[in-house]
């Protein structure tokens, strides 16, 4: 330091001096009242992209968790309907199952066969759900219009196959593909089909059947023909060659299946078994259903015949739907996973934002009691010093 | 008698100028540039006698000012420094405003664009949601187009303040030329001509506030002044006259060079040195391009995306969807001084807007292999070389000569940081807003493997003709089918990455088995159509700006940005307090001290005094011999 001051000197570092000690005790001041240690980047430039970043993850998740509520309420949406569903089938079943009893007349069939159309009334339009936001909740990747068609060769699907989703990076659908769910359904018992041609006269009927060893199974098409010689009740299964005596509820085991005969085959009755295929749907089986019950000249065994198929039909739908339901349930619960995750990150980012750009308000209040301890003392001691001249002492 | 009468009389006169040049000192004690004078006596020669030497008292022999050269330049030099990094500072605080944090951010814009499109995927024939989309949209186009509109502004302010400057110069340096021209007349006196040599030291410390200066003085006693290295501002008695000019490539950058004799020779940006000339183009040719490259990059990689991601959709009525934004484009800036008939033209065109990197680039001729010519990026200096204008691509750009440059020609190119610039919205409807995906991928309930669609989106352009995905083995062989099923194309799947064709990108979970297909069929109904919106959605996350994502480019920015200020802040309160120790240092040196003059001022007065008494003796002691005679 030089030896020398110069009064006008002095007194320019001494206001300069000042004037910092004041700016500091404003820039304190603003960040106590915003309540935030970085207003602009310069602040803290590491601190203010943490939380740029933090504060984008949180606009993220906002919007995801949208995404989340509009698939959760289409999927609760689908698992309600799919209980809808199973109701009426259930009563469908009921339906068919009173319709076998070999007493009914032709009338009462018929009363059974107006509820059994009701009842496929209902489905129909239990599967042209809509979702609420203008699209159907069966409709897959979209549709112009409702999904289900009834024209003449039945139901028919409208919509685009597969899901809707709303995330490219998350399962979050919004739709189920209604021609999967309804109209694919494993027909049969799921390896083969078994029907009465439609030629027979005797009140014979054939069952679902089963699976005896699934190892011998050949996947092919099979007949098996009736003959009734001198009373005695025959079979032959084409194109095996295994010949048997029928015996009423006996089980017939071809090729690692057990098939199951009941009632009275007539002579040259034949029952046809072929592989199961993923084409059944519940509307074309109760039609089928319907159509043996509304005829007031189908015979006994025709009748049986179509109550054994209806309610392995209806079992069979009832079955690929509550699969369904436990998807649509296992989604709901991966959507309260992704909720719960939102959340949790969330409340990180949050953490992180207010980690990054928030003011400790304790060590805030310290530092400005401290800035301005030294302002005053600077004050106090600038008044006393400028205040002394030798000019004073000049009497 | 005389003798002591003289000695008296002179000093009287001595102490009284003594008293007078310290009444001038108080006086002028917080005049700014007033140096401290003080009266330089001596001892008059004395006279010879028999009985040797005597004493003929004091004279005066001149007043002089107390002056430090070394302290004097120190503190102008310091102060160069000091306005040149507080004029950068200033600049830069207000640059920072461009670039909000939170809600006023372009970061925060282009996810609520991305958020806007997960709402609409959710209901894509929404209207009210389609609506929101271009509200969004046209949120982030008016955010680009202001925050790049205040950077103009910006910059006309610091070409204003450049031309504002250089004409304070001049005035300075003519004032100073007319002062040297004074100041050797009266140096021809012999004596210190002290308030003029104050005048000029104050013009100098002035003038080095606008720009950094060296001085030389001559014996004649003018100071000459250079500046930018070497270009004489002020020679004697003349001065020459500081432009401000347009920089050789863009017309809206200035840039200084000096006027001698009718020929304006270009002082080089970083020759300047200091002062506040300096601070201005400083951050004009680093800060202001930085912030526009990062700007113009986010902008540009942006829009360009989202414009490429609208043609691989379909809007609301299944039409391919048409560019969503606007934005400037790039521009190629000729050297003025280029030589070729008719003018050479560089086009520039954004092609892949991931590679777009946040730099311009000077393309000139390659003098190591002549005929093709290298662009260097300023950003790092990187060059790629061998360029032939034919459309090559570099950083995401192609690069072509509508007009053949030649040797010696050179451009400055700029691909993003003109993106801002008229940023706006092009789409106008709602219905138009590429929300569907022109191809719908499905899985027949017929496949018996445990295959999903994971993903299913646009990556480029597509062809909208069905097509079959089979697997004819279980370890994951292909076919694409067409319709006909004849085999187009085939392949292995390795469970990770897509199967493309078409344009589409097909991403499978699970395993397919043999006989398993995926179909690839035209959307039929665009209107519930959601594919395009997903990936629009996507985009939050995507790595679509030289690698990183919106949110992270921005981020990125805004710390760049808090980085500068806050170096430029350090480097300003640093130079300041080193500014202000030279001042005080100087004026320490030169400047009243009133308690040194309260005590000259005694000193003084008892010297007259006692000159005074001197003549009192005198008097009586001539008394004395009167009375002696009579």
């Amino acid at each position: 330091m030089t030896a020398r001051v110069s009064n006008a000197g002095r007194y320019d570092s001494a206001i300069a001096m000042l004037q910092a000690r004041q700016s500091e005790m404003s820039r304190a001041q603003m960040q106590m009242t915003g309540g935030k240690r970085v207003n602009m980047p310069s602040d803290d430039p590491t601190a203010a992209a943490r939380a740029e970043r933090a504060f984008i993850s949180q606009q993220r998740i906002v919007s995801e968790q949208r995404s989340v509520s509009v698939s959760r309420n289409a999927m609760a949406l689908v698992e309600s309907t799919l209980g809808q569903a199973g109701d009426l089938l259930q009563s469908g079943r009921e339906a068919l199952v009173n319709a076998g009893n070999g007493t009914f007349s032709a009338g009462e069939r018929k009363a059974l066969a107006v509820q059994l159309q009701q009842l496929r009334g209902q489905l129909l339009a239990v599967a042209n759900q809509k979702d609420g936001a203008g699209g159907y909740i069966f409709g897959g990747q979209g549709t112009n219009s409702q999904p289900f068609l009834d024209g003449i060769g039945g139901v028919s699907f409208g919509g685009t196959g597969g899901q809707g989703q709303l995330s490219i990076s998350e399962q979050m659908p919004t739709s189920v593909d209604g021609q999967a769910l309804w109209l694919s359904v494993p027909a049969g018992n799921g390896v083969f089909t078994t029907d009465a041609a439609s030629t027979n006269t005797g009140t014979g009927y054939i069952a679902p059947g089963g699976i005896a060893d699934p190892s011998l199974l050949t996947g092919g098409t099979y007949s098996v023909t009736f003959s009734v010689v001198s009373g005695v009740t025959s079979y032959t299964v084409s194109p095996s060659g295994q010949t048997g005596n029928y015996v009423d509820g006996g089980t017939v085991s071809v090729d690692g299946m057990a098939l199951k005969f009941g009632g009275a085959p007539a002579d040259g009755d034949v029952f046809n078994i072929t592989p199961s295929t993923s084409n059944l749907d519940p509307f074309a089986a109760l039609d089928r259903a319907i159509a043996t019950l509304n005829n007031p000249n189908a015979n006994r065994g025709a009748v049986a015949q179509a109550v054994s198929n209806g309610v392995r039909d209806m079992d069979a739908v009832m079955s690929q739907f509550s699969a369904a339901r436990s998807v649509a349930g296992a989604t709901l619960s991966r959507l309260d996973v992704i909720d719960n995750r939102n959340q949790d990150r969330d409340l990180w980012a949050k953490s992180v934002q207010s980690d990054a750009e928030d003011l400790d308000m304790v060590q805030a209040v310290s530092d400005f009691q401290n800035k301005q301890t030294s302002y005053s003392a600077a004050l106090q001691s600038y008044s006393m010093v400028q205040r002394m001249s030798l000019f004073d002492y000049l009497k | 008698m005389s003798m002591l009468m003289q000695l008296g009389t002179r000093a009287m006169f001595a102490a009284y100028a003594q008293l007078q040049t310290t009444g001038q000192n108080i006086a002028n004690a917080n005049t700014k540039g007033y140096s401290r004078q003080q009266v330089t006596l001596g001892t008059a020669e004395g006279q010879y006698t028999g009985a040797g030497y005597f004493g003929r008292g004091v004279t005066v022999q001149t007043v002089t000012r107390a002056t430090n050269i070394f302290l004097t330049n120190q503190a102008a030099a310091t102060k160069a420094t000091a306005s040149s990094d507080s004029a950068r500072l200033d600049m830069l605080q207000q640059l920072e405003q461009v670039f909000g944090l939170g809600e006023s951010g372009v970061g925060y814009a282009a996810t609520s664009l991305f958020n806007a499109f997960s709402d609409l995927a959710a209901a894509p024939g929404d209207m009210s949601a389609r609506q929101s989309v271009l509200a969004r949209a046209e949120d982030f186009a008016s955010l680009a187009r202001s925050s790049s509109d205040q950077l103009e502004t910006m910059q006309a302010n610091v070409v204003n303040d450049v031309r504002n400057s250089v004409s304070d110069i001049n005035e300075i340096a003519t004032q100073l030329a007319n002062l040297n021209s004074q100041i050797v007349v009266a140096q021809g006196g012999g004596h210190s001509p002290n308030d003029l040599l104050d005048a000029r030291d104050r013009l100098i410390n002035d003038l080095s506030a606008k720009i950094e200066v060296q001085t030389v003085v001559a014996p004649d006693g003018s100071t000459s002044i250079f500046v930018g290295g070497g270009q004489s501002l002020v020679l004697g008695g003349k001065a020459n006259q500081l432009v401000a000019r347009d920089s050789d490539y863009d017309r809206s950058r200035v840039s200084v060079g000096i006027s001698i004799a009718g020929y304006v020779s270009p002082i080089n940006d970083d020759r300047l040195g200091g002062g506040s000339l300096e601070g201005l183009i400083k951050f004009q040719n680093s800060d202001l391009v930085e912030a526009r490259n990062r700007l113009g990059q986010i902008v540009s990689s942006l829009t360009t995306a989202v414009n490429q991601q609208q043609s691989y959709g379909i809007d609301l009525t299944g039409t391919t969807g048409s560019d969503m934004f606007t934005v400037g484009q790039p521009m190629a800036l000729a050297h003025n001084r280029n030589t070729s008939v008719p003018p050479g033209a560089v086009t520039l065109t954004r092609v892949d807007p991931t590679a777009l990197k946040a730099s311009e680039y000077e393309l000139e001729e390659d003098r190591a292999n002549p005929g093709t010519w290298k662009a260097t990026r300023l950003s790092d200096g990187y060059e790629f070389t061998g360029l032939t204008g034919s459309g090559e691509v570099i950083d995401g750009f192609s690069i072509t000569f509508s007009s053949p440059p030649t040797s010696g020609d050179s451009f400055l190119l700029k691909p993003v940081s003109t993106a801002g610039l008229g940023a706006k919205t092009a789409l106008t409807s709602p219905k138009g807003i590429a929300a569907g995906i022109p191809l719908t991928a499905s899985t027949p309930a017929t496949n018996t493997g445990t295959m999903t669609i994971g993903q299913f989106e646009m990556v480029s352009t597509p062809t909208v003709a069905p097509v079959t995905v089979a697997f004819t083995n279980n370890t994951g062989d292909y076919e694409i089918r067409d319709s006909g099923n004849a085999v187009l194309t085939s392949g292995t799947w390795d469970g990770l990455s897509p199967i493309s064709y078409n344009g589409f990108s097909l991403v499978l979970k699970g395993v397919p088995k043999t006989g398993d297909t995926v179909a690839i069929n035209p959307t039929t109904v665009p209107a519930s159509s959601n594919g395009n919106a997903l990936t629009f959605d996507n985009m939050a996350s995507r790595a679509m700006i030289d690698g990183r994502t919106v949110t992270d480019a921005y981020a990125e920015t805004l710390s760049e940005m808090g980085v500068r200020v806050q170096g430029a802040s350090a480097a300003a309160e640093t130079s300041n307090v080193v500014a202000q120790r030279n001042a005080e240092a100087l004026s320490g040196e030169t400047g009243v001290n009133l308690d040194e003059e309260a005590a000259h001022l005694i000193q003084y007065q008892q010297a007259y005094q006692a000159a005074a008494k001197m003549l009192q003796t005198a008097q009586a002691v001539m008394d004395t011999l009167m009375q002696l005679g009579r």
